[in-house]
């Protein structure tokens, strides 16, 4: 069954990273229909109408955060695009990026006329060299031509955009973390409110959108709101790019209307499990995401659906297990990388992260001494939840929480019978 | 005002406030670890404060979240209960928790929090952080792993003294707080972070094992090193002062300390106390009894006194000591002795200040207090190393330009360390002060900057002084100065317009031969512009020691009584006479410097109370052989110092802690102290000697305690006419205070001048008396470092002072370094026409080329032997800031 | 170490690219690493003393970015991604076989320093894991063999 491509149509056509190919795809035409014949006020109501959430984790009404940020009064305003795509499992930045740059620029360009900006700053993280050699060049070639700059299409409107790398800091992908890492600072979340949309970079007002969020941008400019609202659900409307990974025939980035099944995409799109094993496991959002099993696999995918389900949509990253994967090897991987990431700052995450990850890898090498180390983390878990200073902290134990209730056995015969219920042969060969 | 409820009280606070805010409002009392009240902005990170809001499924931090119309607060539910007691355990997981021997063990937060939710064994066990105890550094220790990471010590050196020596290091679990590239640690060592730590995570080496807080005695005292006069608790333990803690909320320095006042006190205890009289035999001293030297003294003193005559007879008070001893001192001299030669080391500092605010306003003092600097728009620093002479002082000049958005002018030659908060940095030559300053009062009138109602209503004089400041234009002020016109004319308009604007000045300006002029000129700026008489403003000079204000304020002084009061005044003497019941001297006495020049002349007899001209005044060599050729000299003093060696009779006292009294500091504060220990030996305090002695001279003198003295002052000072021990055992009060209702002022000449109306003078710039030439190129200018005080009979005494600045050094800058060829560290010799000294060379780019820097701090390389005798003609007070040197590979 | 010039000019170019100097900050150090190598204590001294940043401000930065070093390290650095999606195709091995070949543990310099292997949370291609970064270059899919012949390219 085809994809429904319309963020991804330009992947894959010839030069489709240069400004040739991507006004060959049509590039630049919602920009130019913007500035010559919208007002600001129609971008943005637009957006809003279009119902077009984040498409980042938090899922927030984009339109909305734009309101918010073009009511404010200060100036000036900064548009930065959120390229730090860190949630484990997530690619679907990346190839936007690396092979669509214009698409986000032009999304960019759109923001920063409906709020007011003049300035746009895409925060790639430092481990996407090839994206944001892509992003400058497709910089520069828009600022040569005139797309990005003083007075685009002869009108009024200026935009710059300046690419700016991370350095490797997952929690700068939570936009006040960002904003401090942008301001030349370690990235830890900031005190909130204030909210960027009122004080973002420098105080500023600052309206901070996911890549994938900003190349929905054109299209709802360009083709109308009821036109995009053709796809997806009416509470989650559009198309979202899923990257699927783990033990699927067909990893990949798979773009579909917003609400298609986990099923769907996994046994459709991905090809099912490799060597025709049963599926275990899946984190349908991300590592931050609660995982779901077998008998979830008719979830809708998107914001309402995954949520009552338990999990979340978060970026889409759906990481497929299947059933010779440990789960306690997995929910220690997942707890040992959000203690690597935590930022330190607040007491429930930066020790909470730790000592999950402690008793984990205890469990894992049959060093726990009693069940009630396992019990010992749902408590960590519930008073990270309540209580750390941001979603990083609040989101961190959600996959090991969930592991454990959904395989609570496995983590038991690690801990009474000292042995793994799972045995996991070599899937890498030749080693 | 925002409506809430907290646990059901209903409570009001401004839009904004913090949750926290509003229970502490309505007394209901929210835990917190990383909260500190001195910060402006919160931390949010420990997630003790968590409470419950109505309607949010999640727990919020009280200390970051505003509180909101309707909003409903619970803090005693199970659910915050548990949330805290787990962050607790969460935080004693990973905590080095050997309480036996922490020194914060009953005074540590996170301890007090533990046992009240009652954390008993934790439930996360194995191997901990193990970051170990940092002790590389003379003063303060580090154990990362009684470190609960709340931030506060990071914070508050960014913020308070904004040093932000220490930072967090990594991040996540594997943060720890340390100092670029985990060296040691190399700051000012104010201690603040200490003060802030709420754990035993930063300790006091000196004060580490010798008392913890439940063992000690806190007893309130003032420090007695600089003129800001810091709040402080002495803290003792048997008959010890083994550690000191800052007051809080103390208008002064709200809880903090500079380093010298936080670790500097082990002087108190120095084996080097003097605790015996010594009266000198064959070149030799020998214990004596009191009553042996006291009568020797006495003796001396009458025969001397019969023989040439009471004005043969000369006596140095004491910035050190307190307003009650100088008062017996001056009146020693004057009613026992019978001469007005008595004056003390003001003489070296603000005398200048004294006399020419004097003439300009009326009353030479600060005319602002400390806390108003932070207020002020505009502050104008001149002539004063603030960050290393009043270390709490800067705080006020950092809080101002960081939080307060103020605007910083520095004219200073050299580089300071908040020359990077300026808004304009003017490095003048030194001694051309009048010239730059005459140069922005141009650039004012000329642009019509100058406050008309102010100098119509208020002053007098003004047109005489737009004629000499006429000709001083930009160009021709940087011809003199070196400062570049544009500096200047951004100076000026900056000062003129961004109002109020405070002028702090110290011995930059004053310790010159144009000392005076150079304070007048200060005036004359102030007034100009109208800077004078509100809030925020004014003129400002820093007082260098301890209690040099109140030594001044009780007549340490040969032309003054108590309150300033003229000798030369018939009615005035006449009062005192009958105050004191004798009749006094009508001439006015001789000054310090002219003291020491009459030394083995007309004066055959010096009593030195705490002084050390030995180290202090200018041209040592000089000085020497003068003290030398007395017939008999007197010293009383804690130490053996430089000047003590000379003596014939050397009487050991009692130090601050040992005694109860009054300092004034330099905001015009007269601030108690108490007997924290007893002295060492039989050392005495000065004032029961001078009662003892002057008896002994036939003048009868006895009080029970001093505050019978402090009685009689304010008797007879108007000034200090209000001023009690009583009255002041809570907060110091400010002078002018007439009378026992008075609150005291916190600002001079509000309405009205001290003397009427403000006097401009018509100053020129005049050359200083010795300036570079071929054969002495450099100019040298001398000063105070932050890690010693004074002649460094105290500060050389601390442990940790002494070891993170034990050697003398003149900075040079690296154009000069290169054509002498010399290098960092070096020993070099510094000569001038009046001696030559051996020291080493810190290369640094703080001096401008052509000029060099010495601390007159080290004996053994006193700046002194070099500076020049030359002296102002109306203050006395010699040119320290500037003369010809020349420097040489040692 | 010190900044030597024409890379001073390049980060005063940067510098003034920003409305605040200070958000110069992590392009500056990026600069500095890919010119001189890694973060020394003199460069940073220089930058802080040129943003008027205190240093200690820097090199909290320095350690909370992961792709920031204050140490030397190899002519090659080896990234390693070890998060879920390629944690479950086995990264570890992946892990070890790097480890074994280069003789090293994760975190840490070959001998001839021409390597040094880190393990790094997800590299963004997870379709392709398991996957290593050697500089800036992407190996995806890999395997014993894989990674022995893509070595000896280095």
């Amino acid at each position: 069954m085809p994809q429904t491509r319309v963020l991804l149509k330009n992947i894959g056509t010839p030069d489709s990273e240069t400004l040739d190919g991507y006004l060959k795809n049509g590039g630049y035409q919602a920009l130019k229909k913007a500035v010559s014949d919208l007002t600001p006020e129609e971008i943005v109501d637009s957006v809003k109408r279009s119902g077009l959430r984040g498409r980042g984790g938090a899922g927030f009404p984009a339109g909305m955060k734009w309101q918010f940020c073009a009511s404010d009064q200060a100036c000036p305003k900064y548009v930065i695009c959120n390229a730090d795509e860190g949630e484990p499992g997530t690619f679907k930045d990346r190839i936007l990026l690396e092979e669509d740059p214009h698409a986000v620029l032009e999304g960019m360009a759109l923001a920063g006329y409906a709020i007011g900006a003049n300035q746009g700053y895409v925060y790639i993280r430092g481990e996407y060299y090839k994206g944001a050699l892509s992003l400058e060049k497709a910089v520069t070639e828009a600022n040569q031509h005139h797309y990005l700059g003083q007075k685009i299409y002869g009108t009024d409107f200026d935009f710059n955009i300046q690419v700016f790398r991370g350095a490797g800091a997952y929690i700068c992908g939570e936009e006040t973390a960002l904003l401090d890492s942008l301001e030349g600072k370690a990235g830890r979340s900031r005190i909130k409110p204030p909210y960027p949309v009122n004080q973002g970079l420098w105080g500023k007002p600052t309206c901070v959108n996911n890549v994938e969020t900003l190349t929905n941008i054109p299209w709802v400019v360009n083709k109308g709101v009821d036109w995009y609202r053709k796809f997806g659900t009416e509470e989650s409307p559009g198309t979202k790019i899923y990257s699927l990974s783990g033990h699927v025939n067909h990893p990949g980035n798979y773009e579909l209307p917003m609400g298609a099944t986990l099923r769907e995409l996994i046994y459709e799109y991905g090809g099912g499990i490799r060597q025709g094993r049963r599926l275990k496991a899946v984190m349908p959002g991300g590592a931050s995401s609660a995982c779901l099993t077998e008998k979830s696999l008719d979830v809708k995918m998107d914001f309402h659906s995954l949520a009552a389900a338990g999990s979340m949509l978060g970026s889409g990253a759906v990481i497929v297990m299947d059933e010779n994967t440990c789960m306690v090897g997995a929910a220690h991987n997942v707890a040992a990388f959000f203690e690597h990431e935590s930022c330190g700052r607040c007491t429930p995450c930066r020790e909470g992260t730790h000592w999950i990850k402690r008793i984990l890898e205890r469990v894992k090498n049959f060093e726990a001494k009693s069940v009630a180390e396992i019990d010992l983390i749902a408590d960590l878990g519930q008073n990270m939840r309540l209580g750390a200073f941001c979603p990083l902290g609040m989101g961190a134990p959600s996959a090991a929480l969930s592991i454990i209730q959904h395989f609570r056995d496995e983590f038991e015969t690690h801990v009474k019978e000292k042995r793994c219920p799972v045995n996991i042969p070599a899937v890498v060969p030749g080693l | 005002m925002i409506n809430l409820t907290i646990d059901n009280k209903p409570v009001s606070v401004e839009p904004g406030a913090t949750i926290l805010e509003a229970a502490k409002a309505c007394g209901v009392k929210i835990p917190y670890l990383c909260h500190y009240s001195k910060l402006k902005k919160p931390h949010g990170g420990c997630r003790i404060c968590m409470v419950e809001v109505e309607g949010n499924p999640r727990l919020l931090a009280a200390c970051t979240n505003p509180v909101a119309e309707g909003m409903k607060v619970i803090t005693g539910s199970e659910k915050v209960h548990k949330a805290r007691k787990f962050v607790l355990e969460l935080l004693l997981s990973d905590h080095d928790a050997r309480c036996i021997t922490c020194e914060k063990d009953g005074d540590c937060k996170l301890q007090k929090l533990a046992y009240e939710y009652g954390v008993e064994e934790p439930r996360f066990t194995g191997a901990r952080r193990n970051y170990g105890v940092r002790r590389d550094n003379p003063f303060l220790e580090t154990d990362h792993d009684k470190c609960i990471l709340c931030g506060r010590c990071v914070r508050v050196c960014e913020e308070i003294p904004a040093v932000a020596a220490i930072d967090f290091i990594k991040r996540g679990f594997a943060t720890k707080v340390s100092p670029a590239y985990d060296k040691a640690l190399n700051c000012v060592f104010c201690g603040e972070c200490m003060y802030a730590c709420p754990t035993g995570a930063i300790n006091s080496k000196i004060g580490r094992y010798q008392g913890r807080t439940r063992d000690l005695k806190a007893v309130e005292s003032v420090c007695p090193f600089c003129g800001c006069g810091c709040n402080y608790s002495l803290l003792v333990k048997n008959g010890r002062v083994v550690k000191v803690q800052p007051k809080k909320n103390s208008p002064v320095n709200d809880g903090s300390l500079c380093v010298k006042g936080s670790f500097g006190y082990d002087f108190i205890h120095h084996k080097d106390r003097l605790t015996t009289p010594l009266i000198k035999e064959n070149g030799q001293f020998r214990p004596a009894s009191w009553d042996e030297a006291l009568g020797l003294v006495a003796e001396k003193f009458k025969v001397i006194q019969a023989k040439t005559g009471a004005d043969s007879i000369g006596g140095f008070a004491s910035a050190r000591c307190t307003n009650e001893e100088n008062y017996l001192f001056q009146k020693l001299m004057r009613a026992a002795v019978g001469t007005n030669n008595v004056d003390h080391c003001a003489r070296l500092c603000h005398a200048s200040t004294v006399a020419g605010l004097a003439d300009s306003f009326g009353s030479g003092a600060m005319t602002n207090s400390i806390a108003e600097i932070a207020n002020a728009k505009t502050i104008l620093v001149t002539g004063s190393n603030t960050p290393e002479t009043h270390p709490i002082i800067a705080l006020q000049v950092f809080k101002a330009v960081r939080e307060n958005g103020a605007k910083l002018i520095i004219a200073d030659p050299r580089q300071l360390r908040f020359s990077p908060y300026a808004q304009v940095q003017m490095r003048h030559k030194p001694g051309t002060d009048i010239a730059l300053f005459n140069g922005l009062m141009h650039v004012i009138i000329k642009e019509g900057l100058e406050d008309k109602d102010f100098i119509a209503q208020r002053t007098e004089g003004y047109e005489e002084l737009k004629k000499v400041v006429e000709r001083y234009t930009p160009e021709y002020v940087e011809n003199i100065t070196g400062v570049p016109q544009e500096q200047i004319i951004a100076a000026a308009r900056l000062y003129a317009t961004n109002k109020p604007a405070s002028i702090l000045y110290s011995m930059g300006i004053t310790q010159h031969v144009t000392g005076t002029n150079g304070v007048k000129t200060i005036a004359n700026l102030a007034m100009l512009t109208g800077n004078l008489g509100r809030e925020s403003s004014g003129v400002n000079p820093l007082r260098g020691q301890n209690n040099v204000q109140g030594a001044c304020d009780v007549g340490a002084l040969p032309n003054v009584y108590p309150g300033y009061q003229k000798v030369a005044d018939v009615a005035i003497r006449a009062k005192f006479e009958a105050a004191w019941g004798v009749k006094l001297p009508a001439n006015n006495g001789l000054t310090i410097t002219e003291m020491v020049k009459a030394a083995g002349n007309s004066l055959k007899a010096l009593y030195v109370m705490g002084e050390n001209p030995m180290l202090s005044d200018p041209d040592l060599t000089e000085v020497k052989k003068h003290l030398e050729s007395l017939d008999f000299l007197v010293v009383q003093d804690i130490f053996m110092t430089e000047t003590a060696e000379l003596a014939h009779v050397v009487l050991p006292v009692a130090s601050f802690a040992e005694k109860d009294g009054t300092f004034t500091n330099t905001e015009r504060r007269v601030q108690l102290l108490h007997k924290a220990v007893d002295s060492p030996g039989e050392a005495r305090t000065d004032w029961q000697i001078l009662c003892d002695l002057s008896t002994r001279l036939g003048y009868n003198m006895s009080y029970d305690h001093p505050s019978q003295i402090m009685d009689e002052i304010a008797s007879v000072t108007p000034i200090y006419g209000g001023i009690s021990f009583e009255r002041i055992s809570k907060l110091g009060l400010q002078w002018p205070c007439p009378d026992k209702n008075h609150p005291g002022t916190k600002f001079l000449h509000k309405d009205k001048f001290s003397r009427g109306l403000g006097k401009f003078f018509p100053i020129e710039f005049q050359s200083p008396p010795e300036w570079p030439d071929a054969e002495y190129p450099l100019i040298l200018t001398t000063g105070r470092v932050l890690f010693h005080f004074h002649t460094g009979s105290m500060s050389r005494r601390s442990k940790g002072l002494e070891e993170v600045c034990p050697k003398p050094y003149v900075e040079i800058n690296p154009v000069d370094a290169v054509k002498l060829g010399i290098s960092d560290g070096e020993m070099v010799k510094v000569g001038s026409r009046r001696g030559e000294i051996q020291l080493a060379a810190a290369v640094n780019d703080r001096c401008t080329p052509g000029v060099i820097f010495i601390p007159f701090h080290f004996k053994e390389a006193a700046a002194n032997v070099l500076t020049i005798a030359a002296l102002d003609p109306v203050a006395k007070i010699p040119e320290f800031k500037v003369c010809a040197a020349r420097v040489e590979k040692a | 170490m010190n900044i030597p010039q024409p890379l001073w000019q390049e980060i005063e170019q940067i510098i003034v690219s920003y409305p605040q100097p200070q958000g110069a900050v992590l392009p500056a150090l990026h600069k500095i690493q890919e010119r001189m190598g890694y973060l020394a204590e003199e460069a940073l001294a220089q930058i802080a003393g040129h943003l008027r940043i205190p240093q200690v401000d820097l090199f909290e930065i320095a350690t909370f970015y992961t792709l920031l070093y204050t140490r030397p390290h190899g002519d090659n650095i080896i990234l390693v991604c070890n998060n879920i999606s390629c944690y479950i195709l086995d990264s570890e091995t992946i892990l070890s076989t790097l480890e074994d070949e280069l003789k090293i543990k994760a975190g840490n310099t070959t001998a001839d320093n021409k390597f040094t292997l880190q393990a790094v949370s997800c590299l963004g291609a997870c379709d392709g894991g398991p996957v290593m970064l050697i500089n800036d270059q992407l190996y995806p899919h890999l395997t014993g063999d894989k990674i022995r012949r893509i070595l000896k390219e280095y």
